[in-house]
């Protein structure tokens, strides 16, 4: 009986933990520890991690195979059609709660969604959905989320100096606490500070809740008793009652939303504007949606279809979770009958998968209109927001602010890469763009 | 100038046969021994134990050879368009002045169905305990991939006589004679000839049929699949076929087969699943072409390692058959390709990937080798169902109630997992005298005949010219049964047989097959062995599929690959995982599965 699926080398599994699993770890799991991300960048880690999925890919097969990270053998899995059994399959029998994770995030979210299991998940699941308004096509908030996204964009284009990372993911700090928390945390970038040093610690994997954590929640657990009618607080009360209870903690639900919107997704924005300034047939594209329109309207705002589509591909490109990886929690057969015992890390490298030019036809080029007209949107390779029955929550509500964010910024303003990669058309895209680098000028259009 | 290898496996077959000359048979020699005694055998074998039948044989190279197995079996030679291909003749193993068959009244002396009810009579059941029922369906399954004389004539009738103390339900046995090959000139002078309904080569055309008008009623017309509905084959649409599956053989049929029927679909669409994941933009044909090359290689494969040594259970075929798929050398010195090339020896290498070679005979399956393959005491005539989960008895059947017409029902009653799992855990009969099972020598066909396929058995062999058991044996260079005491060593048996008989020299070959004592671990006689030892390594050598074009070029590296990591277990685990529980721990598919609760 050999219904199993290949093992890789020794020698490949050491190439992988050295070049995949090691650096994405090194880097910060949760939040970046940019001199890091900037060295990794010099020496193109991404190109490597790239190269060597690649590399083993081509030498295992299309099927699922396990390959060695340090210690511990793991199932890489990288074709959609196995990606969408483990995906399809979560949170059981694959649970998102790998050890890693689950050690790291305990630090600064104990009680996520995302490290939840049976009932309990449920409960929570239904809880995000129904504040995130998941399954509407815009969220019941959304007016306001865009005129507060505008405001944030306008203070940036008045600022007298190229855009830096920082300015972005200053910003964008603020956006979230408004619509995450309420006007009443606009100034309350304490509760930020305190949240990345939580995710510093995670980074280590502590296994347990970092020092300050209960203070951080409890801080938290203020806005929600005082909730503001315009942010997420406001929609917690409308939940039913069975899914806000003390088990599901409703204000240690608000700390992933917070790191997704406040970090991620300006970080993915931010390369947005990098692309589009040297797409200028894209950035017009973008413009020609939007031209003649109320920019605060949400029909304007969600219909801006190829805007989506450009930050989509954003995340596409460079995915932010460039690995990540689930856990059997029973014995589970895959299609061939090859069985994975419970247990299992399972692993999907987004890096790869995103940019494997064996499957992707525009692996390498910003490619915004296949997410309009294309077939991306339902392929599975594609998970920076994950796919599923635990697909993100949030991921409507997080296009939609990015699309408010841009559309101000770049109906006024011509971006212009000052320094840093520059992501021209006509070659393929780097693997990796190192944020810290980067400096844009917003000229006035 | 003879070739090393020429004078290498002379010099082997000139040693053995001084040896068992000598009175040492290759099985009572040690493992490396015994390996080397039956190369030698196998030699003598190809030597004088191949003979064309046909007329039409050509001998020009072909061009545009397609890199697929074809619907009927054409263009598989390289040389030869039509060899092995449905509707040409059946070879045989003897000389042509050997085959001639046998006219009343020795054609009906002693009476076929005398034979039966004396000597293939069960009086108990007799297990083959190593195996299980699952063996039995499998080489049920496998011959009609390699062999179906068709419809018999109902114009040439044979009526046996029975005896006053006979209480079959008629006053006589009428036997439709074999269809005759009307290829040929009945005023020739030759012996009569038969044609193969299906293709010869082990190309599983008992699922794919053997033309493509048959096979494309069967296909899903996407992705390269075979039809299948709510997992079951489709159903015969003629109404003496209800409950019948519509596949590429379906004579015969019952639950045994539509498992290993449905199974073996199954698993063709599996591949073609893995297939479409490495090669999206083939279309249905392309993938379909390219699954049914590994799905057939796969069969042929587990027939090789798993059913082979199964049924002959000794270290020397274990060995053996596993040379003859994998190759006997360790995989460094295979890969020294330069060397096995130069010696040519498949004991070493293996006959996959090997060099084609026919041996001096078209290929074609012999009417000797349908004889040795008439394994009827296999099937057991009682069932006991069992749930698959808690081992729980839940009815007792016997074989009239899963076959034929009622085969699709006790596929619906039962389901597949305890069909599966009884086929898996119990075992069949022994292949012995008075181990016939008693349901077939009552037995009335889907068309209505009702016949004792007992008497069909010895009756079919007379008709066409296959030797009674002393002179196939002499063929065979081995030594005539010189009296009825050393037939068998069951003195009652040996006294029955005298009974029927004149001389130990008519005696049918049948009755000397099931009488002789097999070699330790063998499950049939070493005289069927013969034939066997030949004819398996002909399947394989003489087909280009698995000799020069056994490449990934023309399977993919991933059918390649697909065919060696997969075995009978694997196959039956993929499609019943439920079954994975009573295979664990399993060596071979074949031998009886651990029973739940057990």
């Amino acid at each position: 009986m050999s219904l199993d699926f290949k093992h890789a080398s020794l020698a490949d599994g050491v190439l992988f933990s050295t070049q995949v699993a090691v650096p994405n770890v090194v880097q910060g799991l949760f939040r970046k520890r940019q001199p890091v991300v900037s060295a990794a960048s010099l020496v193109q880690a991404d190109l490597l991690a790239y190269r060597c999925t690649a590399g083993l890919v081509k030498r295992y097969g299309v099927d699922p195979f396990y390959v060695r990270v340090v210690a511990e053998e793991a199932l890489l899995v990288h074709h959609p059609d196995d990606i969408r059994i483990v995906l399809g399959g979560s949170p059981s029998p694959f649970a998102s709660d790998p050890d890693a994770k689950k050690k790291g995030m305990t630090a600064f979210q104990p009680n996520a969604l995302t490290l939840s299991r049976g009932d309990l998940w449920s409960s929570r699941r239904a809880f995000a959905e129904s504040v995130l308004n998941t399954s509407k096509p815009t969220h019941k908030l959304a007016k306001g989320f865009i005129a507060k996204a505008a405001e944030e964009a306008d203070a940036l284009l008045e600022l007298d100096r190229p855009l830096a990372w920082e300015d972005v993911n200053t910003a964008f700090q603020r956006l979230t606490r408004r619509v995450v928390l309420g006007e009443a945390a606009a100034e309350d970038s304490k509760i930020t500070t305190q949240l990345a040093k939580l995710m510093d610690a995670g980074n280590k994997m502590p296994g347990k809740p970092a020092k300050g954590y209960d203070q951080f929640h409890a801080l938290l657990a203020e806005y929600v008793d005082a909730p503001d009618p315009a942010a997420l607080t406001g929609m917690v009360g409308a939940v039913a009652v069975k899914n806000r209870g003390a088990d599901v903690d409703p204000a240690g639900q608000l700390v992933h939303w917070l790191f997704a919107m406040g970090d991620t997704l300006p970080a993915n924005l931010f390369r947005t504007i990098a692309v589009l300034a040297d797409h200028p047939l894209a950035l017009a594209e973008v413009r020609a949606e939007l031209a003649g329109k109320r920019l605060d309207t949400s029909k304007t705002i969600a219909g801006a279809e190829y805007l989506a589509g450009c930050i989509q591909d954003t995340m596409r490109l460079w995915p932010t979770t460039g690995l990540f990886g689930r856990v059997t929690t029973e014995d589970v057969r895959f299609s061939n009958g090859e069985l994975v015992p419970a247990g299992t890390q399972v692993l999907i490298h987004n890096l790869f998968n995103h940019r494997n030019r064996a499957r992707v036809p525009y692996a390498d080029r910003f490619a915004p209109e296949e997410w309009v007209s294309g077939d991306a949107a339902s392929d599975w390779s594609f998970n920076f927001f994950s796919h599923g029955p635990q697909g993100c929550p949030g991921a409507g509500l997080s296009i939609f602010l990015g699309q408010a964010f841009l559309a101000t910024l770049l109906t006024k303003a011509d971006p212009v890469v000052e320094s840093g990669p520059r992501l021209k058309p006509g070659k393929p895209l780097p693997y990796g763009v190192d944020l810290g680098s980067l400096k844009i000028r917003l000229r006035a259009a | 100038m003879p070739s090393i290898r020429g004078i290498i496996t002379g010099t082997n077959a000139a040693v053995w046969r001084t040896v068992n000359k000598a009175g040492v048979p290759w099985h009572k020699l040690p493992g490396p021994a015994g390996a080397l005694n039956l190369a030698a055998l196998r030699e003598d074998l190809r030597h004088d134990n191949l003979h064309d039948t046909r007329d039409d044989a050509e001998e020009k190279e072909l061009d545009n050879l397609p890199p697929y197995r074809t619907y009927d079996g054409t263009m598989q030679d390289p040389y030869d368009a039509k060899m092995g291909s449905a509707g040409t003749r059946f070879g045989r193993n003897f000389p042509l002045d050997q085959t001639a068959a046998e006219e009343p009244p020795r054609l009906l002396n002693p009476s076929p169905r005398e034979v039966s009810r004396k000597l293939f009579w069960r009086d108990e059941f007799a297990p083959a305990t190593g195996l299980n029922v699952l063996a039995a369906a499998w080489i049920q399954f496998q011959n009609h991939g390699w062999f179906g004389h068709g419809t018999n004539d109902p114009d040439r009738l044979l009526e046996i006589e029975l005896a006053e103390d006979d209480d079959w339900s008629e006053d006589s046995m009428v036997v439709e004679r074999t269809i005759g090959d009307r290829t040929r000139d009945p005023e020739d002078g030759r012996p009569a000839t038969y044609l193969n309904k299906v293709t010869h080569w082990w190309d599983g055309s008992a699922i794919y049929g053997s033309s493509e008008d048959q096979n494309r009623v069967m296909r899903s017309g996407e992705d390269g699949k075979m039809t299948l509905i709510d997992g079951k084959l489709p159903l015969e649409e003629d109404p003496v076929l209800r409950g019948i599956d519509r596949t590429g053989f379906n004579d015969n049929y019952w639950v045994g087969l539509a498992l290993l029927h449905t199974l073996f679909v199954k698993e063709h669409n599996a591949i073609c699943d893995m297939l479409k994941k490495s090669y999206p933009s083939w279309d249905d044909e392309k993938l379909f072409l390219t699954a049914r090359l590994i799905n057939a290689a796969l069969m042929a494969k587990i027939h090789t390692v798993e059913w082979t040594p199964g049924i002959l259970n000794t270290p020397v075929l274990q060995t053996g058959m596993h040379a003859n798929w994998y190759g006997a050398l360790p995989a460094w010195m295979k890969a020294t390709r330069g060397l096995t090339k130069l010696l040519d020896l498949e004991a070493g290498a293996g006959i996959i990937g090997s060099e084609l070679k026919h041996h001096g005979a078209s290929f074609a399956i012999t009417e000797e080798f349908i004889s040795v393959y008439r394994l009827h005491p296999l099937i057991p005539d009682d069932y006991p169902i069992h749930d698959h989960r808690t081992g729980k008895l839940i009815e007792n059947v016997e074989f009239n109630d899963l076959m034929g017409n009622d085969t699709r029902a006790a596929v619906d009653k039962f389901g597949w997992s305890d069909l599966m799992y009884h086929f898996g855990t119990e075992n069949p009969g022994a292949i012995t005298l008075h181990n016939h099972p008693r349901a077939l020598m009552d037995h009335t066909r889907v068309t209505g005949q009702h016949l004792d396929l007992g008497a069909v058995d010895v009756l079919r062999d007379r008709e066409r010219g296959v030797r009674r058991y002393n002179d196939f044996r002499e063929q065979l260079r081995m030594p005539r049964i010189k009296s009825f005491d050393k037939l068998t060593d069951n003195p009652q048996w040996n006294a029955e047989i005298e009974a029927l008989y004149d001389s130990v020299d008519d005696v049918d070959l049948q009755v000397g097959l099931l009488g002789e004592k097999p070699p330790e671990g063998f499950g049939f006689s070493d005289t069927a062995f013969r034939i066997f030892i030949l004819m398996a390594s002909r399947r394989l050598k003489s087909d280009r599929f698995f000799t020069r074009d056994y490449t990934p070029e023309i399977y993919t590296a991933q059918g390649i690959e697909w065919i060696d990591r997969n075995n009978m277990g694997d196959v039956i685990v993929r499609h019943f995982p439920e079954l994975a529980g009573a295979l664990e721990g399993s060596q071979n598919a074949f031998a009886p599965w651990r029973k739940a609760g057990a």
